[in-house]
């Protein structure tokens, strides 16, 4: 098997401000700390146009600098960060707490999930239809039973245009479709994707339909800015559409959820699980702002390191270390 | 305890298609795929809740590309249950033990 076995301290889900600001209290504690994220800047802070309400921030600023600026601060500390969206976990073992990356295992003995609340709330038409006949969401799952056919990737961030690059590697050919007039990547990720001949960008795009025949996608239907129709044909349509819904199916109901799917903790971000907290927009509550997760990360932070020192309380904890 | 076979394109025949005693349920998964990985122990867990009842078999992408073709398989994980060497059932995604036992008790009650 390729997958390989990545043990740490603690294993946070995430790179928003819940994610990052957990790994920065996490590392300066001196905990081994992994962060999977899908982009180095991802969640709704990294698509904000302007954030005017950041503490310390007179002038509005786009959220992906303000969030680049924690990034760096996580790295300037020690924790690592992968670029991968996780897929999974395992809490029933006695051998640690299981995250599934792309094509990876790892291990940790405390998980903060930090995913947000960016999933689609809807299905497109035609998704639920043909899904298994096409319709895909991971390109390290699913990219190689498309080598060589012509597929579409469907979203507008950082994360879609990622996968459109790696899938340009084993595809035909790449079209990626938004609905925005522009990409809403940061200049590295645009310059790539100038790069392979076998791409294509279409803007102004709003997907319809996903389109096939005898359970086959054979493409997707789109609504341009002028109300026009036009139909895009893939074999494969990959979707990173983002809505307002909590991402926590990947959990397969490890810990428990509300009514509407966020996760439950107590003031501690602890969850039902003992070692699992969880911070930020994915978690049941009133208040969603981007400093509120951030707050909440470094509670969940503290919390686990609290945990995995049975319950002992570090006396440098707040102080600078350098 | 049951555990679930790897299957190949040598043994898909017997182990799956002339199969008659039991109903084989056949995972199609990926060495590289996440959902997959986090469906392991669910399946492996459903394997021993099923014993006597279910095959679990396992076919993986980077062994058998064939046989993802063969059987349409354009997503991992896909389920697929066999019954009398016929496809009866399909499902793609990860998902729970008790729904997958849920999802077998419903298929093989019809």
């Amino acid at each position: 098997m390729t997958q390989t076995d990545l043990t740490c301290d603690l294993h946070i889900i995430g790179g928003g401000p819940a994610g990052y600001t957990a790994a920065i209290y996490a590392a300066r504690a001196g905990l081994k700390t992994v962060v999977s994220t899908p982009a180095p800047l991802s969640g709704m802070m990294a698509m904000a146009p302007a954030v005017g309400n950041w503490p310390s921030q007179v002038e509005p600023l786009p959220g992906r600098d303000i969030l680049e600026r924690i990034r760096e601060q996580v790295l300037k500390y020690g924790a690592e960060i992968v670029l991968e969206s996780v897929a999974g976990v395992n809490f029933t073992t006695d051998r640690g707490l299981q995250v599934f990356g792309g094509a990876q295992m790892h291990v940790a003995q405390a998980v903060i999930v930090a995913t947000g609340a960016m999933n689609p709330a809807e299905k497109v038409p035609g998704e639920e239809e043909l899904l298994g006949g096409g319709v895909a969401y991971c390109v390290a799952c699913d990219g190689p039973l498309f080598a060589g056919e012509d597929v579409i990737v469907v979203g507008a961030d950082e994360h879609a245009y990622e996968e459109a690059l790696a899938l340009s590697e084993i595809a035909n050919s790449v079209t990626v479709t938004t609905p925005a007039t522009k990409v809403n990547a940061d200049e590295r990720v645009a310059r790539e994707l100038e790069l392979p001949d076998n791409v294509r960008i279409e803007t102004g795009l709003r997907i319809q339909e996903i389109v096939g025949e005898g359970g086959v996608v054979t493409g997707a239907r789109y609504r341009d800015r002028d109300g026009n129709e036009r139909t895009i044909e893939g074999a494969g349509v990959f979707m990173y559409l983002r809505g307002n819904a909590p991402a926590t199916e990947f959990l397969l109901g490890a810990v428990d959820l509300d009514e509407h799917d966020y996760i439950i903790t107590d003031e501690l971000m602890q969850t039902s699980l003992p070692g699992v907290f969880a911070a930020g927009d994915v978690r049941s509550k009133v208040v969603r702002q981007q400093c509120v997760a951030a707050g909440e990360g470094a509670v969940a932070a503290l919390s686990a390191e609290r945990f995995l020192h049975g319950g002992e309380v570090r006396s440098d904890r707040g102080q600078a270390r350098e | 305890m049951a555990k679930p076979i790897d299957v190949t394109g040598e043994d898909f025949e017997e182990e799956v298609i002339k199969c008659t005693d039991l109903p084989v349920l056949v995972d199609f998964w990926s060495e590289t795929c996440g959902h997959c990985l986090a469906l392991n122990p669910q399946y492996d867990q459903a394997a021993e809740a099923k014993e006597g009842e279910v095959k679990f078999a396992k076919v993986s992408f980077q062994d058998c590309r064939d046989l993802f073709s063969e059987h349409g398989v354009r997503a991992t994980p896909t389920l697929v249950l066999f019954k009398d060497g016929k496809e009866i059932a399909r499902r793609v995604g990860a998902m729970r033990a008790d729904d997958l036992q849920e999802w077998l008790n419903e298929h093989l009650s019809e």
